[in-house]
């Protein structure tokens, strides 16, 4: 879990040009809802995170409830993989 | 002249089994079941004290129930008032109380919302069976409006001062345009529409009145699956949607992240774009994806409705680099080019701002005499719409978009008029001053950046606070890209933000 949020964090503030640090970057801090992130940085963050672990978001799985905090996204991950497990 | 009312009342005698509109993975509703509605809802207004040409404002996200809504209100011969359901109250309340709406149908999810707001000038009567609620309005003692007589709906976009602006469109205004596109693209009771733009956004129009004038059904999609590619693209092939009308930003979108492979989109037979030009390269990857489609431009601001079109050619020459241009003025439309205060007829080479008459022309902006003056062109006793956009003609006597001639800027298809960003920075405590600008880098989409300077001038803001500020008095597609703080504020001689200055900051 600790590790996904890790991950994510960094590629958030380096990929995706976040405008705050990754130690501002809390679990909880809202993404989408907030507008630190638009529309197209939360589709390549699905893209990102769907090569990195090898999971594959359904059509309607790509919206607020699984993506709009770190911990929203680290859960969904976590799903994702045991599910295929 | 048709009203628009009238459009559902005929087709649901027609075809009163066939389906209208579908709320994808929630329902459908047949022609015949869609007037019960509307009408239903219309004689609520009405026992409640609704009256033609009173306004009546619509805050309930997309689904079938809204599209009832609508109806219902035009049906009361009233004129609907769509607004923004994620946007900020405040925004919203300062739009119905500018046209004082006489009464809002709002979702029961928002109706303490808006019940407090407009305390004291408000009551509330609960709708029993369906999840939204009438809220009475009563504006006393404000001045009387001067609304003009067929007033259809009217739609706010952003103002330069910071505060939207009302535009009024009557049945002939829409009417007219409504019926020409349902002639020039085929339609007919075959077709299955897609609804991706919201009722507060011009393009709405045709979803609902083109495809109810002949008994089409429309797949309603809602404001989060319209910014999901993946969902999106899925749609097509499950309700086997023929006519597909969208912003190049939507279509982009969908060729980048939408699994696009995945699909048939066979069904397709018309795409229409507007709202924003169309890169070239994009443009001939989805139509070559789309192969059964013929596609077409369309161009046209909230205060004209469409105006101009032009069929984007079956196969896109391998040398044509330049989008395509806005093309040639719609049977109802007429168009001018003013250069250097003087208006011309088209003509090979001319390049200015376009101007525009015709039926189709907004009765003007709501209580703003003084825009209003400036909105139009006058000559020889006929008003012409200032587009604000400088076009050229080119030697088939088609227009091609130039630029802007103020700093109104398009994202995702929203106009967003730079001012009411530095407005609603403005309103922060903390800030002294603002200004706005916007770029947008080769083969990507607008960026907005707004530099701000502090009352303590040392101290930036936190980045996050600042956001939630801005979304709390924004809609969501003006909030800034990025946020800078400087110490000062760059400034010209006659002390106004020198803008130039801050694009060198950029």
């Amino acid at each position: 879990m600790e590790s996904i949020k890790g991950k994510v964090r960094e590629y958030l503030v380096a990929e995706l040009n976040l405008p705050i640090s990754q130690e501002e970057l809390q679990d909880d801090t809202p993404l989408l809802s907030s507008r630190l992130i638009d529309s197209i940085s939360a589709l390549l963050l699905v893209e990102f995170l769907e090569k990195e672990y090898k999971i594959e978001f359904k059509p309607h799985e790509v919206n607020h409830d699984n993506l709009d905090s770190l911990d929203l996204i680290a859960n969904f991950v976590e799903g994702k993989q045991q599910e295929h497990a | 002249m048709p009203k628009l009312s009238g459009l559902l009342r005929q087709t649901s005698e027609k075809f009163p089994e066939r389906t209208a509109f579908i709320e994808p993975e929630q329902g459908r509703i047949t022609y015949g079941a869609l007037q019960q509605l509307a009408a239903r809802l219309s004689q609520l207004l009405s026992d409640n004290g609704v009256e033609a040409g009173d306004r009546v404002g619509v805050c309930l996200p997309k689904s079938i129930l809204s599209v009832g809504a609508i109806f219902g209100i035009l049906e009361a011969e009233a004129a609907y008032v769509p607004v923004d359901v994620e946007a900020p109250e405040n925004r919203n309340g300062y739009i119905l109380e500018n046209c004082q709406a006489k009464a809002l149908l709002v979702s029961s999810d928002q109706l303490e919302t808006y019940a407090s707001h407009f305390e004291g000038k408000c009551s509330v009567r609960e709708i029993p069976g369906l999840p939204l609620a009438l809220l009475i309005l009563d504006f006393q003692g404000a001045s009387p409006l001067d609304i003009p007589s067929g007033l259809a709906y009217i739609l706010y976009t952003s103002g330069s001062t910071g505060l939207p602006k009302g535009v009024l469109i009557t049945h002939r205004n829409a009417f007219c345009f409504v019926q020409w596109a349902g002639q020039a693209f085929g339609i007919s009771e075959k077709d299955v529409f897609s609804s991706i733009a919201p009722f507060h956004f011009d393009l709405s129009v045709f979803d609902l009145f083109t495809a109810v004038l002949h008994g089409a059904s429309v797949v309603l999609i809602g404001s989060q699956m319209a910014k999901n590619p993946m969902q999106l693209a899925a749609l097509i092939d499950e309700h086997h949607i023929s006519v597909w009308y969208a912003t190049p930003t939507t279509l982009k979108m969908m060729l980048r992240f939408g699994r696009m492979e995945r699909y048939q989109h066979d069904s397709l037979r018309i795409v229409l774009f507007a709202g924003e030009v169309f890169p070239i390269t994009p443009l001939r990857e989805i139509k070559a994806r789309w192969h059964t489609a013929a596609f077409y431009n369309l161009y046209g601001p909230t205060e004209t409705n469409v105006c101009t079109f032009h069929p984007i050619p079956e196969l896109i020459p391998e040398e044509q680099s330049a989008p395509y241009p806005i093309g040639i003025a719609c049977p109802y439309a007429r168009c001018r080019i003013l250069v250097d205060e003087q208006s011309h007829l088209l003509k090979p080479g001319l390049e200015g701002e376009l101007l525009v008459a015709g039926e189709s022309v907004m009765a003007g902006y709501l209580n703003l005499p003084e825009r209003n003056e400036r909105a139009f062109w006058t000559e020889q006793g006929e008003q012409w719409y200032r587009t604000g956009d400088i076009v050229r003609v080119d030697n088939q006597l088609e227009m091609e978009y130039v630029s802007r001639k103020d700093r109104m800027v398009k994202r995702y298809g929203y106009r967003i008029e730079l001012g009411e960003i530095e407005a609603a920075l403005h309103h922060h405590p903390d800030i002294a001053e603002a200004g706005v600008v916007s770029v947008q880098p080769e083969g990507q989409d607008v960026q907005i950046i707004a530099f701000y300077s502090t009352k303590a001038p040392e101290t930036a803001l936190p980045v996050l606070a600042l956001k939630e500020f801005l979304v709390q008095n924004l809609p969501a597609y003006m909030v800034p890209d990025k946020l800078v703080h400087l110490v000062e504020t760059p400034k010209t001689t006659t002390h106004k933000v020198n803008y130039p200055a801050l694009m060198q900051l950029v």
